[in-house]
């Protein structure tokens, strides 16, 4: 008869963890796991870098933006022929400033993704890219 | 495409993710990437131009990306795209009569009367598709199709005079498929849907709502469908295998 091996609180801990994985692998509940790979998001600026110079790289590349309520004042998106997006009272999303998760940011679209850029900036416009 | 509403009235959600090509349009949904592509980056656009979904929907971008190449890349920023990744967000999809976007709905022109107003005679439309009036008496009515020549199950109210015109497309509200394997797809970009090609496979599309217009709003390059995921990655219960 062999002795059973002896399993220490690392390996019980590293067992436990592969349970977990291999449960979430397939889930009765929610049915089967979603087929490909699930993208991971991006972390946003480097540490150290300056938000400012990150939203300009930004902004020169027409990249959407994301900033919160303390990030919106500091970018004039109007000099970056940007548009404040008026038809959702926010969004949620990481800030593209602060790095931070916020539930009351707004959505920055550069206007040459709609179909009358410079045009109609009013309450009720639309995302429309071109 | 644009983010309409949400069913449950959440805000849109948006998240940056690795892009696994170039996307140099906006407004299009994007799925995980296979594995072809998963070397590369998290999402590929999804199933455009009669190529049909093989991953599950992950959302709809409302940015585009830089050129992505193999060397080069000297700001990841790039790379990115962002994503509103709400399962139940609603977007509003233009209806285009060809995969080419923006090409205009096929009107289709009654050749003899109905007084019945059961049969749009003379008229091309798709089986299981929807037929509303885009001039006479019956304008602002919508009614589901039969067959391809004009016939609807239940009768517009008034009388079909000849002459009349008619828009015939794919799909019906609460549609995700024909019994026949007819379904919607998205145009060359992936901003549009095809309104009037069916494709035989399904693109994780669900019709919830339309807007389809007659002539005094030009409904020929003017309507729309509201449409969500019924297949997403995040939604609890994606159907791809």
């Amino acid at each position: 008869m062999s002795a059973s091996p002896l399993i220490g609180p690392a390996e019980s801990l590293r067992a436990a963890r592969s349970l977990v994985l291999a449960k979430r692998a397939y889930n009765r509940m929610r049915g089967r796991k979603p087929s490909g790979m699930l993208p991971i998001e991006y972390p946003g600026r480097n540490v150290g870098k300056p938000a400012g110079s990150h939203i300009d790289e930004l902004a020169s590349q027409r990249m959407t933006l994301v900033l919160c309520w303390a990030c919106q004042p500091k970018f004039s998106h109007k000099r970056h022929h940007y548009y404040k997006d008026q038809k959702f009272p926010f969004v949620r999303g990481k800030c593209d400033g602060c790095r931070k998760h916020s539930e009351r940011a707004k959505i920055y679209l550069h206007e040459s993704f709609l179909t009358d850029p410079g045009g109609r900036t009013t309450s009720g416009q639309i995302w429309t890219p071109a | 495409m644009e983010f309409a509403y949400s069913i449950s009235g959440a805000a849109p959600l948006i998240k940056s993710y690795f892009a696994s090509a170039t996307m140099s349009t906006a407004g299009v949904w994007v799925e995980g990437a296979d594995v072809a592509n998963t070397d590369i980056g998290g999402v590929v656009i999804q199933g455009t131009a009669l190529a049909n979904a093989t991953e599950s929907t992950v959302g709809l971008t409302v940015s585009t990306t830089g050129t992505i190449a193999a060397t080069g890349i000297t700001d990841s920023s790039v790379l990115m795209v962002k994503v509103i990744v709400n399962p139940d967000a609603v977007c509003r999809a233009k209806l285009s009569g060809a995969a080419t976007e923006d090409t205009a709905l096929e009107i289709t022109t009654t050749t003899s009367a109905d007084a019945t107003g059961v049969n749009a005679n003379g008229t091309t439309t798709i089986d299981e598709g929807v037929l509303w009036a885009y001039t006479g008496a019956n304008v602002g009515e919508i009614r589901r199709c039969d067959d391809v020549t004009g016939s609807v199950t239940v009768n517009f109210p008034k009388a079909i005079a000849s002459g009349d015109t008619f828009i015939a497309a794919v799909g019906f509200a609460g549609y995700t498929g024909s019994p026949t394997g007819a379904f919607l797809d998205f145009s060359t970009l992936g901003s549009q849907l095809v309104g009037q090609t069916t494709d035989s496979d399904n693109d994780n599309l669900v019709i919830l709502d339309w807007e389809l217009r007659d002539a005094s709003d030009s409904g020929s390059t003017n309507s729309f469908y509201h449409i969500l995921s019924n297949n997403h990655a995040f939604g609890g219960n994606p159907q791809h295998s």
